[in-house]
């Protein structure tokens, strides 16, 4: 069954699944960011998953998936890398990072 | 050449179990007595330049030192720290194993001796050193050590910051040699009698730029002068404090992977890994008949991975002679030659040797002076 | 063989999934978090796209991860102990993303199904990667390396908690 595309679109729907559960559950802000990697690498698996088949259907051999995937992959890096920096900020001025403590506009 | 297949079944006989025990126990037989015997050499080749004898006590000259060691370190307690997270701290060292034993796969060592073609091996490499930072940072915070805490984030900067020129400098050999295999760039490199030679000889940018490599590697290692997260002097031991006994053993033996692992990427993708100029141990060895068997193909596989070993012998000589000589880095020198100075070089080198190879379509210095067309 | 490989790879893929939503201790989240993503690569080189698994390791697993993990030790909570935390209500997200997801398969099974069963062909896809980069994907590269940029500064920028010398 591994020649069939619905175990990668299983694992993308649990990865999309889990990662918006994070988002949902968590309160510590750093946990929310982590849900956010996890429903960006659903959606990268999802891009190739579907070029890798539809590339074998169609007997072509397109990339654009795999592109679509890399930038994916590149943005998730920098987005993290800000989020993370305004967390900091965050953590600066509350020293918690608690995010059920940012009920006031302050800081 | 399909790469997953390699990836998936390079032991096409074997059940699951089977290729994965094969591979821990080859990974074993080579890594762990090379890696003891390196700890060896290294306090052999200490001994020399500090003009003293070195070990010499247990066996001939010492050699059985490194047993005595290993067996040392694996008798000891094993403590943890009482307020250590426990899974991270099993975990880091193992992160760190994985890192630097992984890398290994893509390697080519002899003709016909290569864990896996991938064709993207260069990449996977420096994937495997990512793995190594992660394990140290792990490690170092779950020893709840505030010194422990400054060496591994040190080192994990040092090793995230050095991987830049040490991807630039490598990627100014795949522009040349046009593939990220590493079978693809030993071949490249291959004397055919036209003047194809050596990607360190290629041409003079790619040789400041092999430079700018080993430069980046020593640091990538955490080698003196960049082994300041791990100075005895400095942290006491960094972020190995509170590690003993045998998960030592692992954050050491990955460190002289790590070395044996810089040395065998040098030498295969700048030093024609297992080519030597004027020899062909293909025509040397045609027809070695015993007992009916043709024994030649094994002769060609054996000179060419002596010749492999011998090349990355000379370069692990290089990296412990550099150590025993040159003083430590601070940790502001450290990051400021990274970023003000090694990675502005590396670029410009980057951008000469693809000038150079746009302007005089691709050929070395070599076929110039041959007046190859 | 290989689809025995396929299918562990894929289950310790939702396994470090529901792990990461559900550790109480960030610090483990981040480990399985680190689990999910080295089999997202592992299954990225399944489908053929080797270039993009050890990409995923590398800017993935070597950076992103190690920013988070220098977040989280940047910011030890000094109320509470340790990273433990408590969410409590679990009941309701789960029932909701549950339905949310039995929706998501619903179409999956939709789309998914126009493509005819076929044996998965791989193909070296550095080149033609390459190719494409610099071919139709040309702006879309030099955009994405000016928000890089602007990114970097603004991280740089947003992380200065004030120190003027």
């Amino acid at each position: 069954m591994a020649d069939n595309i619905y175990l990668y679109l299983f694992v993308g729907l649990v990865f999309f699944i889990c990662g918006l559960l994070t988002m949902v559950t968590r309160k510590n802000a750093i946990g929310m960011l982590m849900g956010v990697e996890l429903v960006l690498n659903a959606a990268g698996l999802n891009f190739v998953a579907f070029q890798s088949f539809m590339n074998s259907a169609n007997k072509e051999q397109l990339v654009d998936g795999y592109v679509f995937t890399l930038f994916i992959i590149i943005l998730a890096a920098i987005e993290a890398a800000v989020a993370f920096a305004i967390v900091i900020r965050y953590f600066a001025s509350r020293k918690t990072i608690d995010t059920h403590q940012g009920i006031e506009l302050r800081g | 050449m399909t790469t997953v297949q390699s990836w998936l079944e390079f032991m096409p006989f074997a059940p699951v179990v089977g290729a994965l025990f094969g591979a821990v126990v080859i990974l074993l037989l080579f890594v762990a007595p090379v890696g003891g015997i390196l700890t060896y050499v290294e306090r052999k080749l200490a001994a020399d330049f500090q003009e003293r004898i070195g070990p010499n006590r247990v066996g001939p000259f010492g050699i059985l030192q490194f047993l005595a060691d290993a067996i040392k370190m694996i008798l000891k307690e094993d403590t943890a720290p009482e307020n250590a997270d426990k899974f991270i701290y099993n975990l880091a060292p193992i992160l760190v194993m994985m890192g630097s034993l992984g890398a290994f796969a893509a390697v080519p060592f002899a003709s016909h001796i290569m864990g896996a073609d991938l064709d993207v091996g260069l990449f996977y490499i420096l994937a495997m050193g990512a793995l190594v930072s992660l394990g140290i940072l792990l490690g170092a915070w779950s020893s709840d050590n505030k010194w422990s805490l400054l060496g591994g984030m040190r080192a994990a900067a040092q090793i995230i910051s050095y991987e830049i020129p040490l991807g630039l400098a490598l990627l100014s050999v795949i522009t040349i040699s046009g593939s990220l295999s590493l079978r693809e760039i030993v071949l490249d490199q291959a004397w055919v009698g036209q003047g194809s030679f050596w990607h360190v000889f290629h041409n003079p940018f790619v040789m400041v730029n092999f430079v700018i490599y080993f430069i980046s590697a020593l640091a990538e290692c955490n080698r003196t002068p960049f082994d300041l997260p791990e100075a005895e002097s400095e942290l006491v031991s960094g972020f190995n404090t509170e590690f003993s006994g045998m998960r030592f053993g692992l954050y050491a033996l990955a460190e002289f992977a790590d070395i044996i692992l810089f040395a065998c990427v040098a030498a295969a993708v700048f030093f024609g890994g297992w080519q030597l100029p004027f020899f062909h141990p293909e025509q040397i060895f045609t027809d070695i008949n015993l007992m009916g068997v043709n024994f030649a193909p094994l002769f060609v596989t054996l000179s060419t991975l002596l010749v492999f070993l011998g090349k990355i012998a000379f370069f692990i000589f290089v990296v412990m002679w550099i150590r025993w000589t040159l003083p430590r880095l601070r940790m502001d020198q450290l990051m400021s030659m990274c970023w003000k100075y090694l990675i502005p070089i590396a670029f410009v080198n980057l951008i000469g040797s693809l000038l150079w190879v746009w302007f005089f379509r691709g050929r070395s210095i070599v076929e110039l002076l041959m007046g190859v067309a | 063989m290989s689809d025995t490989i396929v299918y562990l790879i894929a289950g310790f893929a939702c396994l470090c999934a529901f792990l990461v939503a559900l550790l109480p201790n960030i610090l483990h989240a981040v480990i399985a978090l680190i689990g999910c993503l080295f089999t997202t690569a592992a299954l990225y080189a399944v489908l053929g796209a080797d270039l993009l698994a050890a990409l995923q390791v590398m800017v993935y697993v070597g950076g992103t991860i190690v920013v988070i993990i220098f977040a989280v030790m940047m910011t030890p909570d000094l109320y509470k102990n340790k990273f433990i935390e408590r969410a409590g209500k679990y009941f309701f997200p789960t029932l909701v993303c549950s339905i949310l997801g039995a929706c998501f398969w619903y179409i999956y099974m939709q789309s998914a199904s126009i493509l005819p069963k076929a044996e998965l062909v791989r193909f070296a896809i550095t080149k033609k990667m390459g190719l494409a980069l610099v071919g139709p994907y040309a702006l879309l590269f030099e955009y994405v390396s000016v928000v890089l940029l602007f990114g970097l500064l603004g991280a740089i920028v947003i992380a200065r908690t004030g120190e003027r010398r």
